[in-house]
Protein backbone atom coordinates (compact mmCIF):
# COMPACT_ATOMS: atom_id res chain seq x y z
CA UNK A 1 0.00 0.00 0.00
CA UNK A 2 1.46 3.51 -0.54
CA UNK A 3 1.87 4.61 2.63
CA UNK A 4 -0.50 7.87 2.44
CA UNK A 5 -3.25 6.05 2.51
CA UNK A 6 -5.80 7.98 0.09
CA UNK A 7 -6.84 5.52 -1.59
CA UNK A 8 -9.18 4.20 1.22
CA UNK A 9 -11.66 2.39 -1.19
CA UNK A 10 -8.88 0.00 -2.73
CA UNK A 11 -8.80 -2.06 0.78
CA UNK A 12 -7.27 -5.46 -0.50
CA UNK A 13 -6.55 -7.07 2.49
CA UNK A 14 -7.13 -6.97 6.43
CA UNK A 15 -3.88 -4.89 7.06
CA UNK A 16 -5.03 -2.24 4.61
CA UNK A 17 -8.61 -2.26 5.20
CA UNK A 18 -7.61 -1.70 8.91
CA UNK A 19 -5.35 1.25 7.67
CA UNK A 20 -7.82 2.51 5.71
CA UNK A 21 -10.23 2.56 8.69
CA UNK A 22 -7.46 4.09 11.40
CA UNK A 23 -6.69 6.78 8.63
CA UNK A 24 -10.50 7.81 8.53
CA UNK A 25 -10.96 7.69 12.54
CA UNK A 26 -7.68 9.72 12.66
CA UNK A 27 -8.57 12.19 10.32
CA UNK A 28 -11.90 12.55 12.27
CA UNK A 29 -10.86 12.89 15.56
CA UNK A 30 -8.02 15.39 14.73
CA UNK A 31 -9.67 17.30 11.63
CA UNK A 32 -7.05 16.60 9.01
CA UNK A 33 -7.34 16.00 5.57
CA UNK A 34 -7.47 11.82 5.14
CA UNK A 35 -4.66 12.63 2.19
CA UNK A 36 -2.26 14.19 4.25
CA UNK A 37 -1.64 10.94 6.86
CA UNK A 38 1.27 8.87 6.24
CA UNK A 39 0.72 5.65 7.95
CA UNK A 40 4.19 4.89 8.30
CA UNK A 41 4.84 7.95 10.27
CA UNK A 42 4.58 8.09 14.46
CA UNK A 43 0.57 9.08 15.29
CA UNK A 44 1.81 11.83 17.95
CA UNK A 45 3.15 13.41 15.04
CA UNK A 46 -0.27 14.24 14.28
CA UNK A 47 -1.11 15.09 17.42
CA UNK A 48 -2.76 11.96 19.00
CA UNK A 49 -2.62 12.33 22.81
CA UNK A 50 -3.56 10.05 25.34
CA UNK A 51 -6.66 10.73 25.62
CA UNK A 52 -7.54 10.10 21.72
CA UNK A 53 -5.44 7.18 22.14
CA UNK A 54 -7.48 5.24 24.62
CA UNK A 55 -10.42 6.21 22.47
CA UNK A 56 -9.54 5.06 18.97
CA UNK A 57 -8.59 1.86 20.85
CA UNK A 58 -12.12 1.64 21.86
CA UNK A 59 -13.63 2.48 18.94
CA UNK A 60 -11.12 -0.37 17.04
CA UNK A 61 -12.51 -2.80 19.68
CA UNK A 62 -16.29 -1.84 18.79
CA UNK A 63 -15.26 -2.26 15.23
CA UNK A 64 -13.16 -5.40 14.65
CA UNK A 65 -15.38 -7.26 17.94
CA UNK A 66 -12.39 -7.98 19.94
CA UNK A 67 -10.51 -6.84 23.29
CA UNK A 68 -7.36 -5.25 22.29
CA UNK A 69 -4.49 -3.99 24.85
CA UNK A 70 -4.94 -0.30 25.86
CA UNK A 71 -1.60 -0.12 25.27
CA UNK A 72 -2.08 -0.89 21.49
CA UNK A 73 -0.86 2.86 20.43
CA UNK A 74 2.19 3.12 22.09
CA UNK A 75 2.98 -0.47 21.84
CA UNK A 76 2.46 0.05 17.85
CA UNK A 77 3.18 3.93 16.83
CA UNK A 78 1.81 3.84 13.30
CA UNK A 79 -1.40 3.06 11.26
CA UNK A 80 0.71 0.68 9.35
CA UNK A 81 2.06 -1.51 12.91
CA UNK A 82 -0.68 -1.50 14.43
CA UNK A 83 -2.86 -2.71 11.36
CA UNK A 84 -0.15 -5.02 10.88
CA UNK A 85 -0.09 -6.40 15.05
CA UNK A 86 -4.05 -6.91 14.49
CA UNK A 87 -3.76 -9.09 12.19
CA UNK A 88 -0.75 -11.20 13.00
CA UNK A 89 -2.01 -11.03 16.31
CA UNK A 90 -5.75 -12.12 16.34
CA UNK A 91 -6.24 -13.06 12.77
CA UNK A 92 -8.44 -10.30 11.82
CA UNK A 93 -10.67 -10.15 9.27
CA UNK A 94 -12.04 -7.46 7.67
CA UNK A 95 -15.02 -7.54 5.11
CA UNK A 96 -14.21 -4.28 2.54
CA UNK A 97 -17.92 -3.07 2.81
CA UNK A 98 -17.44 -2.61 6.88
CA UNK A 99 -15.23 0.47 5.84
CA UNK B 1 23.47 4.71 44.39
CA UNK B 2 25.34 8.42 44.50
CA UNK B 3 27.44 8.43 41.51
CA UNK B 4 29.09 11.61 42.78
CA UNK B 5 29.85 9.86 46.42
CA UNK B 6 33.83 8.60 46.51
CA UNK B 7 32.37 5.84 48.85
CA UNK B 8 30.19 4.62 46.19
CA UNK B 9 33.72 4.37 43.52
CA UNK B 10 35.54 2.61 46.28
CA UNK B 11 33.46 -0.28 47.46
CA UNK B 12 32.68 -0.69 44.19
CA UNK B 13 36.63 -1.25 43.77
CA UNK B 14 37.17 -2.80 46.46
CA UNK B 15 34.71 -5.54 45.20
CA UNK B 16 35.58 -5.97 42.20
CA UNK B 17 39.51 -5.99 42.62
CA UNK B 18 38.93 -9.47 44.41
CA UNK B 19 36.15 -10.46 42.91
CA UNK B 20 37.39 -10.67 39.28
CA UNK B 21 40.81 -11.60 39.94
CA UNK B 22 39.22 -14.88 41.69
CA UNK B 23 37.25 -15.12 38.78
CA UNK B 24 39.69 -14.90 36.44
CA UNK B 25 41.96 -16.90 38.08
CA UNK B 26 39.02 -19.68 39.04
CA UNK B 27 38.21 -19.76 35.25
CA UNK B 28 41.74 -20.70 34.13
CA UNK B 29 41.85 -23.67 36.01
CA UNK B 30 38.19 -24.37 34.99
CA UNK B 31 36.52 -24.16 38.15
CA UNK B 32 34.52 -21.10 37.43
CA UNK B 33 30.67 -22.00 37.54
CA UNK B 34 28.74 -19.65 35.15
CA UNK B 35 26.39 -19.55 38.21
CA UNK B 36 28.90 -17.57 40.22
CA UNK B 37 28.25 -14.34 37.86
CA UNK B 38 24.75 -14.05 39.19
CA UNK B 39 25.81 -14.35 42.83
CA UNK B 40 28.99 -12.04 42.33
CA UNK B 41 26.40 -9.65 40.80
CA UNK B 42 23.86 -9.85 43.74
CA UNK B 43 26.69 -9.52 45.90
CA UNK B 44 27.77 -6.36 44.38
CA UNK B 45 24.25 -4.57 44.02
CA UNK B 46 23.27 -5.77 47.95
CA UNK B 47 26.87 -4.57 49.09
CA UNK B 48 26.51 -1.07 47.52
CA UNK B 49 23.19 -0.40 48.75
CA UNK B 50 24.35 -1.33 51.79
CA UNK B 51 26.83 1.33 51.69
CA UNK B 52 24.54 3.55 50.87
CA UNK B 53 22.22 3.14 53.21
CA UNK B 54 21.88 0.74 56.67
CA UNK B 55 18.49 1.44 57.36
CA UNK B 56 17.37 0.96 53.51
CA UNK B 57 19.24 -2.15 53.29
CA UNK B 58 17.07 -3.79 55.95
CA UNK B 59 13.55 -2.53 54.13
CA UNK B 60 14.56 -3.43 50.71
CA UNK B 61 15.72 -6.89 52.23
CA UNK B 62 12.13 -7.33 53.38
CA UNK B 63 10.37 -6.61 51.04
CA UNK B 64 12.51 -8.15 48.58
CA UNK B 65 11.85 -11.33 50.61
CA UNK B 66 8.42 -10.71 50.96
CA UNK B 67 7.71 -9.85 46.99
CA UNK B 68 9.53 -12.97 45.95
CA UNK B 69 7.58 -15.39 47.72
CA UNK B 70 4.37 -14.50 46.93
CA UNK B 71 4.67 -13.88 43.76
CA UNK B 72 5.79 -16.87 43.72
CA UNK B 73 2.90 -18.59 45.18
CA UNK B 74 0.73 -16.12 43.14
CA UNK B 75 2.09 -17.86 39.85
CA UNK B 76 0.73 -21.38 41.18
CA UNK B 77 -2.58 -19.88 41.15
CA UNK B 78 -5.00 -18.66 39.17
CA UNK B 79 -7.72 -16.50 38.22
CA UNK B 80 -9.75 -14.71 41.43
CA UNK B 81 -6.96 -16.53 44.07
CA UNK B 82 -4.33 -15.19 41.94
CA UNK B 83 -5.39 -11.70 41.46
CA UNK B 84 -6.18 -11.20 45.56
CA UNK B 85 -2.67 -12.52 45.99
CA UNK B 86 -1.36 -9.63 43.72
CA UNK B 87 -3.94 -7.10 45.29
CA UNK B 88 -2.10 -7.83 48.82
CA UNK B 89 1.14 -7.98 46.90
CA UNK B 90 0.61 -4.45 46.25
CA UNK B 91 -0.99 -2.87 49.30
CA UNK B 92 1.77 -3.76 51.27
CA UNK B 93 4.55 -2.41 48.84
CA UNK B 94 2.59 0.70 48.58
CA UNK B 95 1.84 0.63 52.56
CA UNK B 96 5.09 0.15 53.46
CA UNK B 97 6.01 3.13 50.93
CA UNK B 98 3.07 5.63 52.06
CA UNK B 99 4.86 4.44 56.21
CA UNK B 100 8.23 5.80 54.96
CA UNK B 101 7.52 8.69 52.33
CA UNK B 102 3.72 9.93 53.23
CA UNK B 103 3.00 9.56 57.08
CA UNK B 104 4.48 12.83 58.14
CA UNK B 105 2.91 14.58 55.15
CA UNK B 106 -0.40 12.94 56.09
CA UNK B 107 -0.23 13.65 59.82
CA UNK B 108 1.19 17.73 59.35
CA UNK B 109 0.00 18.31 55.74
CA UNK B 110 -3.84 16.99 55.62
CA UNK B 111 -5.06 16.32 59.33
CA UNK B 112 -3.09 19.50 60.19
CA UNK B 113 -4.80 21.38 57.76
CA UNK B 114 -8.25 20.89 60.26
CA UNK B 115 -7.38 20.35 62.95
CA UNK B 116 -4.25 21.41 65.68
CA UNK B 117 -1.79 18.65 65.56
CA UNK B 118 0.40 18.38 68.77
CA UNK B 119 4.40 19.75 67.74
CA UNK B 120 5.50 15.81 69.55
CA UNK B 121 2.94 13.40 68.23
CA UNK B 122 5.34 11.44 67.02
CA UNK B 123 5.93 10.61 70.50
CA UNK B 124 2.24 9.03 70.93
CA UNK B 125 2.66 7.37 67.40
CA UNK B 126 2.50 3.54 67.84
CA UNK B 127 5.51 3.31 65.25
CA UNK B 128 8.93 4.77 64.60
CA UNK B 129 8.68 8.13 62.19
CA UNK B 130 11.27 8.52 60.28
CA UNK B 131 12.31 11.90 59.42
CA UNK B 132 13.85 10.92 55.76
CA UNK B 133 12.68 8.56 53.04
CA UNK B 134 14.90 5.46 52.53
CA UNK B 135 16.41 5.98 49.40
CA UNK B 136 15.27 4.50 46.38
CA UNK B 137 12.01 3.35 47.85
CA UNK B 138 10.05 4.96 45.71
CA UNK B 139 11.96 3.63 42.66
CA UNK B 140 11.90 0.00 43.24
CA UNK B 141 8.91 -0.03 45.30
CA UNK B 142 7.50 0.37 41.70
CA UNK B 143 10.00 -1.70 40.10
CA UNK B 144 8.38 -4.77 42.19
CA UNK B 145 4.53 -3.55 41.45
CA UNK B 146 5.30 -3.60 37.78
CA UNK B 147 6.86 -7.53 38.26
CA UNK B 148 3.43 -8.75 40.26
CA UNK B 149 1.17 -6.88 37.43
CA UNK B 150 3.35 -8.24 34.34
CA UNK B 151 3.57 -12.00 36.03
CA UNK B 152 0.36 -11.43 37.01
CA UNK B 153 -0.54 -10.82 33.10
CA UNK B 154 2.47 -12.76 31.85
CA UNK B 155 1.19 -15.49 29.72
CA UNK B 156 3.88 -18.50 30.39
CA UNK B 157 3.38 -18.02 34.33
CA UNK B 158 7.02 -19.63 34.69
CA UNK B 159 8.99 -19.50 38.10
CA UNK B 160 11.63 -17.62 38.40
CA UNK B 161 14.37 -17.99 41.16
CA UNK B 162 15.54 -16.30 44.04
CA UNK B 163 18.77 -14.73 42.99
CA UNK B 164 17.30 -13.50 39.57
CA UNK B 165 14.65 -12.11 41.66
CA UNK B 166 17.32 -10.65 43.71
CA UNK B 167 19.24 -9.31 40.32
CA UNK B 168 16.24 -7.69 38.72
CA UNK B 169 14.92 -5.91 41.86
CA UNK B 170 18.53 -4.86 42.91
CA UNK B 171 20.84 -4.02 39.90
CA UNK B 172 22.75 -1.36 41.59
CA UNK B 173 22.95 0.85 38.56
CA UNK B 174 19.27 1.82 38.35
CA UNK B 175 17.79 0.61 41.67
CA UNK B 176 17.98 4.02 43.68
CA UNK B 177 17.18 6.78 40.96
CA UNK B 178 15.93 4.80 38.53
CA UNK B 179 15.18 4.20 35.29
CA UNK B 180 12.30 1.77 36.31
CA UNK B 181 12.42 -1.14 34.58
CA UNK B 182 9.86 -3.88 33.61
CA UNK B 183 9.70 -7.47 33.45
CA UNK B 184 9.56 -7.92 30.27
CA UNK B 185 13.02 -5.41 29.33
CA UNK B 186 15.18 -6.30 32.18
CA UNK B 187 14.65 -10.00 33.43
CA UNK B 188 15.92 -11.47 30.19
CA UNK B 189 18.97 -9.70 30.35
CA UNK B 190 19.63 -10.55 34.08
CA UNK B 191 18.22 -13.90 34.21
CA UNK B 192 21.28 -16.49 34.48
CA UNK B 193 23.27 -13.65 34.48
CA UNK B 194 26.52 -13.73 33.11
CA UNK B 195 29.22 -10.67 32.69
CA UNK B 196 29.44 -9.76 29.06
CA UNK B 197 32.75 -7.60 29.46
CA UNK B 198 33.10 -7.08 25.33
CA UNK B 199 34.65 -4.49 23.90
CA UNK B 200 31.56 -3.06 22.11
CA UNK B 201 29.78 -3.20 25.78
CA UNK B 202 32.48 -1.21 27.12
CA UNK B 203 32.94 1.45 24.52
CA UNK B 204 29.39 2.35 24.59
CA UNK B 205 29.30 2.12 28.22
CA UNK B 206 31.43 4.63 28.66
CA UNK B 207 30.49 6.83 26.02
CA UNK B 208 27.19 7.16 27.89
CA UNK B 209 28.94 7.63 31.22
CA UNK B 210 31.11 10.43 30.19
CA UNK B 211 27.83 12.18 28.49
CA UNK B 212 26.25 11.31 32.26
CA UNK B 213 28.97 13.02 33.96
CA UNK B 214 28.83 15.72 31.60
CA UNK B 215 25.62 16.40 32.85
CA UNK B 216 25.85 16.50 35.74
CA UNK B 217 29.03 17.61 36.97
CA UNK B 218 29.68 20.60 34.45
CA UNK B 219 26.16 21.59 33.66
CA UNK B 220 24.09 20.89 36.52
CA UNK B 221 26.53 21.47 39.55
CA UNK B 222 27.99 24.54 37.88
CA UNK B 223 24.33 26.24 37.74
CA UNK B 224 22.94 24.71 40.80
CA UNK B 225 25.12 27.81 42.97
CA UNK B 226 23.22 30.43 41.11
CA UNK B 227 19.27 29.33 42.02
CA UNK B 228 18.04 31.53 44.76
CA UNK B 229 15.27 29.78 46.83
CA UNK B 230 14.80 32.59 48.98
CA UNK B 231 14.24 35.62 46.90
CA UNK B 232 10.55 36.69 46.70
CA UNK B 233 9.88 40.29 46.06
CA UNK B 234 12.10 40.15 42.48
CA UNK B 235 10.13 39.10 39.19
CA UNK B 236 13.19 39.10 37.05
CA UNK B 237 14.67 36.78 40.12
CA UNK B 238 12.03 34.40 40.56
CA UNK B 239 11.98 33.76 37.04
CA UNK B 240 15.83 33.62 36.60
CA UNK B 241 15.80 30.70 39.71
CA UNK B 242 12.94 28.66 38.22
CA UNK B 243 14.91 28.60 34.32
CA UNK B 244 18.22 28.06 36.15
CA UNK B 245 16.13 25.36 37.91
CA UNK B 246 14.78 24.12 35.05
CA UNK B 247 18.10 23.19 33.21
CA UNK B 248 19.34 22.10 36.38
CA UNK B 249 16.93 19.61 37.13
CA UNK B 250 17.13 18.19 33.25
CA UNK B 251 20.86 18.28 33.44
CA UNK B 252 21.16 16.21 37.11
CA UNK B 253 18.72 13.81 36.68
CA UNK B 254 19.03 12.74 33.02
CA UNK B 255 23.13 12.81 33.66
CA UNK B 256 22.22 10.25 36.83
CA UNK B 257 20.38 8.55 34.15
CA UNK B 258 22.72 7.93 31.34
CA UNK B 259 25.52 7.34 34.41
CA UNK B 260 23.25 4.73 35.26
CA UNK B 261 22.93 3.68 31.62
CA UNK B 262 27.02 3.43 31.23
CA UNK B 263 27.47 1.38 34.05
CA UNK B 264 24.57 -0.92 33.58
CA UNK B 265 26.13 -1.07 29.69
CA UNK B 266 30.17 -2.50 30.48
CA UNK B 267 28.49 -5.08 32.58
CA UNK B 268 25.79 -5.93 29.12
CA UNK B 269 23.07 -5.07 30.46
CA UNK B 270 21.00 -1.95 28.29
CA UNK B 271 18.55 0.01 30.43
CA UNK B 272 15.96 2.39 28.93
CA UNK B 273 17.32 5.58 27.92
CA UNK B 274 15.18 7.50 30.07
CA UNK B 275 15.14 11.18 29.00
CA UNK B 276 14.93 12.14 25.30
CA UNK B 277 16.14 15.63 24.99
CA UNK B 278 12.51 16.78 26.43
CA UNK B 279 13.50 20.37 26.20
CA UNK B 280 13.30 20.06 22.30
CA UNK B 281 9.51 19.75 22.49
CA UNK B 282 6.90 21.99 21.16
CA UNK B 283 3.82 20.65 23.08
CA UNK B 284 3.34 19.70 26.36
CA UNK B 285 2.19 16.17 25.53
CA UNK B 286 5.72 15.41 23.31
CA UNK B 287 7.23 16.92 26.55
CA UNK B 288 5.99 13.85 28.75
CA UNK B 289 7.20 11.85 25.78
CA UNK B 290 10.70 12.79 26.59
CA UNK B 291 10.81 13.18 30.00
CA UNK B 292 11.40 10.59 32.70
CA UNK B 293 9.86 7.28 30.06
CA UNK B 294 10.30 4.70 32.73
CA UNK B 295 7.72 6.89 35.25
CA UNK B 296 5.10 8.24 32.35
CA UNK B 297 4.79 5.11 30.65
CA UNK B 298 4.55 3.45 34.27
CA UNK B 299 1.81 5.90 35.25
CA UNK B 300 -0.25 5.19 31.96
CA UNK B 301 0.28 1.26 32.48
CA UNK B 302 -0.47 0.76 35.89
CA UNK B 303 -2.51 3.56 37.07
CA UNK B 304 -3.80 5.85 34.13
CA UNK B 305 -5.05 2.57 32.16
CA UNK B 306 -6.49 0.48 34.94
CA UNK B 307 -8.22 3.27 36.81
CA UNK B 308 -9.96 4.09 33.60
CA UNK B 309 -10.64 0.52 32.43
CA UNK B 310 -13.66 0.65 30.27
CA UNK B 311 -15.00 4.36 30.94
CA UNK B 312 -12.90 5.31 28.11
CA UNK B 313 -15.03 8.96 28.11
CA UNK B 314 -14.03 9.90 31.41
CA UNK B 315 -10.38 9.76 30.17
CA UNK B 316 -9.75 13.72 30.44
CA UNK B 317 -10.63 12.83 34.44
CA UNK B 318 -8.47 9.87 35.01
CA UNK B 319 -5.45 11.91 33.05
CA UNK B 320 -5.59 14.73 35.58
CA UNK B 321 -6.02 12.51 38.55
CA UNK B 322 -3.14 10.12 37.01
CA UNK B 323 -0.53 13.49 36.36
CA UNK B 324 -1.37 14.37 39.94
CA UNK B 325 -0.68 11.32 41.89
CA UNK B 326 2.47 11.56 39.68
CA UNK B 327 3.34 14.73 41.08
CA UNK B 328 2.20 13.35 44.67
CA UNK B 329 5.20 10.54 44.37
CA UNK B 330 7.57 12.98 43.60
CA UNK B 331 7.59 14.03 46.82
CA UNK B 332 5.39 14.36 50.67
CA UNK B 333 4.50 17.90 50.23
CA UNK B 334 1.56 20.47 48.41
CA UNK B 335 4.02 21.93 45.99
CA UNK B 336 4.54 18.25 44.07
CA UNK B 337 0.54 18.07 44.38
CA UNK B 338 0.13 21.27 42.68
CA UNK B 339 2.81 20.67 40.34
CA UNK B 340 1.34 17.12 39.14
CA UNK B 341 -1.99 18.95 38.59
CA UNK B 342 -0.61 21.89 37.00
CA UNK B 343 0.72 19.51 34.14
CA UNK B 344 -2.53 17.59 33.84
CA UNK B 345 -4.09 21.08 33.53
CA UNK B 346 -1.90 21.75 30.89
CA UNK B 347 -2.54 18.39 29.40
CA UNK B 348 -6.13 19.03 28.90
CA UNK B 349 -6.13 22.98 27.80
CA UNK B 350 -3.69 21.30 24.76
CA UNK B 351 -7.13 19.18 24.17
CA UNK B 352 -9.48 21.08 24.21
CA UNK B 353 -7.93 25.13 23.04
CA UNK B 354 -4.60 23.87 21.82
CA UNK B 355 -5.84 23.05 18.28
CA UNK B 356 -7.65 26.27 17.40
CA UNK B 357 -5.03 28.04 18.89
CA UNK B 358 -2.57 26.89 16.68
CA UNK B 359 -4.39 27.19 13.64
CA UNK B 360 -4.84 30.62 14.79
CA UNK B 361 -1.39 31.27 15.21
CA UNK B 362 -0.76 29.07 11.66
CA UNK B 363 -2.18 31.92 10.14
CA UNK B 364 -0.26 35.28 11.41
CA UNK B 365 3.34 33.26 11.69
CA UNK B 366 5.74 32.03 9.70
CA UNK B 367 6.96 29.43 12.35
CA UNK B 368 4.55 28.47 14.79
CA UNK B 369 6.96 26.20 16.13
CA UNK B 370 8.90 28.64 17.51
CA UNK B 371 6.35 29.94 18.98
CA UNK B 372 4.52 26.09 20.46
CA UNK B 373 8.31 25.74 21.55
CA UNK B 374 8.83 28.85 23.06
CA UNK B 375 5.14 28.73 25.00
CA UNK B 376 6.04 24.91 25.99
CA UNK B 377 9.24 25.64 27.55
CA UNK B 378 7.45 28.75 29.15
CA UNK B 379 4.86 26.61 31.29
CA UNK B 380 7.67 23.77 31.87
CA UNK B 381 10.18 26.41 34.02
CA UNK B 382 6.52 28.23 35.84
CA UNK B 383 5.91 24.34 36.38
CA UNK B 384 9.27 24.10 38.06
CA UNK B 385 8.77 26.61 40.29
CA UNK B 386 5.79 24.37 42.06
CA UNK B 387 8.67 21.78 42.39
CA UNK B 388 11.23 23.26 43.52
CA UNK B 389 9.81 25.48 46.31
CA UNK B 390 8.73 23.04 48.92
CA UNK B 391 7.65 26.16 51.25
CA UNK B 392 4.01 26.62 50.58
CA UNK B 393 4.15 30.06 51.53
CA UNK B 394 7.28 31.00 49.91
CA UNK B 395 5.54 29.38 47.20
CA UNK B 396 1.82 31.35 47.40
CA UNK B 397 4.24 34.58 47.78
CA UNK B 398 6.48 34.17 44.58
CA UNK B 399 3.57 33.24 42.78
CA UNK B 400 1.69 36.74 44.20
CA UNK B 401 4.85 38.30 42.29
CA UNK B 402 4.34 36.71 38.94
CA UNK B 403 1.55 38.34 38.43
CA UNK B 404 2.21 41.50 40.08
CA UNK B 405 3.14 44.23 37.04
CA UNK B 406 5.52 46.60 39.21
CA UNK B 407 7.29 43.51 40.24
CA UNK B 408 8.98 43.60 36.44
CA UNK B 409 10.41 46.92 37.24
CA UNK B 410 13.50 47.95 36.02
CA UNK B 411 15.40 48.36 39.35
CA UNK B 412 14.25 44.80 39.55
CA UNK B 413 16.33 43.85 36.47
CA UNK B 414 19.09 45.86 37.35
CA UNK B 415 18.96 43.91 40.58
CA UNK B 416 19.38 40.53 38.91
CA UNK B 417 21.86 41.70 36.65
CA UNK B 418 23.57 43.10 39.78
CA UNK B 419 23.67 39.82 41.52
CA UNK B 420 25.55 38.05 38.70
CA UNK B 421 28.27 40.71 38.01
CA UNK B 422 31.93 39.89 39.05
CA UNK B 423 33.45 36.57 39.00
CA UNK B 424 30.28 34.45 39.47
CA UNK B 425 28.84 35.90 36.82
CA UNK B 426 31.12 34.97 34.18
CA UNK B 427 31.12 31.20 35.34
CA UNK B 428 27.30 31.45 35.80
CA UNK B 429 26.98 32.68 31.47
CA UNK B 430 29.81 29.82 30.51
CA UNK B 431 27.70 27.15 31.86
CA UNK B 432 24.64 28.46 30.49
CA UNK B 433 26.58 29.09 26.96
CA UNK B 434 27.24 25.37 27.27
CA UNK B 435 24.22 24.58 27.99
CA UNK B 436 22.25 26.38 25.49
CA UNK B 437 24.88 24.86 23.27
CA UNK B 438 24.12 21.29 24.59
CA UNK B 439 20.35 21.97 23.97
CA UNK B 440 20.59 23.05 20.53
CA UNK B 441 23.03 20.24 19.60
CA UNK B 442 19.85 18.17 21.07
CA UNK B 443 17.41 20.36 18.63
CA UNK B 444 19.65 19.55 15.71
CA UNK B 445 19.36 15.92 16.09
CA UNK B 446 16.06 16.02 17.17
CA UNK B 447 15.24 18.35 13.81
CA UNK B 448 17.03 16.04 11.29
CA UNK B 449 15.38 13.36 13.30
CA UNK B 450 18.28 11.24 14.16
CA UNK B 451 18.70 9.95 17.69
CA UNK B 452 18.57 12.73 20.34
CA UNK B 453 22.22 11.99 21.98
CA UNK B 454 23.68 10.36 18.83
CA UNK B 455 25.78 13.61 18.49
CA UNK B 456 27.53 13.27 22.20
CA UNK B 457 28.06 9.63 21.93
CA UNK B 458 30.30 9.92 18.60
CA UNK B 459 33.40 8.84 20.26
CA UNK B 460 35.23 12.12 19.52
CA UNK B 461 32.71 13.96 20.78
CA UNK B 462 32.71 11.57 24.17
CA UNK B 463 35.91 11.90 24.96
CA UNK B 464 35.98 15.80 24.47
CA UNK B 465 33.02 15.43 27.24
CA UNK B 466 34.89 13.26 29.31
CA UNK B 467 37.79 15.91 29.15
CA UNK B 468 35.86 18.71 30.02
CA UNK B 469 34.48 17.02 32.69
CA UNK B 470 37.60 16.84 34.21
CA UNK B 471 38.72 20.31 33.20
CA UNK B 472 34.94 21.97 34.54
CA UNK B 473 33.76 20.09 37.11
CA UNK B 474 32.03 22.00 39.52
CA UNK B 475 34.31 21.77 42.82
CA UNK B 476 31.75 20.94 45.30
CA UNK B 477 29.17 18.25 43.72
CA UNK B 478 25.33 18.75 44.69
CA UNK B 479 23.21 16.08 45.68
CA UNK B 480 21.37 14.48 42.85
CA UNK B 481 17.98 16.04 43.34
CA UNK B 482 16.23 13.07 42.74
CA UNK B 483 17.85 10.87 46.12
CA UNK B 484 15.15 12.82 47.45
CA UNK B 485 12.26 11.22 46.13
Amino acid sequence: MNPTATQSQTATSPVEAIQVWLVQQLADVLSLDPATIDVTQPLTRYGLDSIDAVTLVGDLEDWLDLELPATLLWDYPTISKAATYLVDEFEVTVDASDL
Amino acid sequence: MNFSEFSFWWVLLLFCVPFFTVRMVAKSFNLWRPAFDAVGLAAMSLILFLNASRASFIVFGVEILFNYFMVKWMLTKEGKQARLIAAAIIIFDVGVLAYFKYLTFFVEGVIGLGTTVPENWEAGFPLPVFNQIPPGVSFYTFQMVAFVVDSLKARRKKPIGLLDYVNFVSFFPQIVAGPIERRSALLPQISSFRFKFTAENWDWGLRWLSLGLFMKFVLADNIAPYIQMDQVANAWLVWFSAFLFTLRIYFDFAGYSFMALGIARVLGVKLTVNFLAPYTSQSINEFWRRWHVSLSTWFRDYVFLPLMGSRKSLAPAFLFVTFTLSGFWHGAAWNFIIWGAYHGALLLLLRYAGRPFNRFVGRYVARPQIVSWAMTFSAVVLGCLFFMETNSGRLVAKIKTLITPWAYSPSNFGELIARFEGGGGIVLLLSLGLAITFLLMEYWAVRQERPEYELFLHPWVSRALLGMTILFAANAPSEFIYFDF
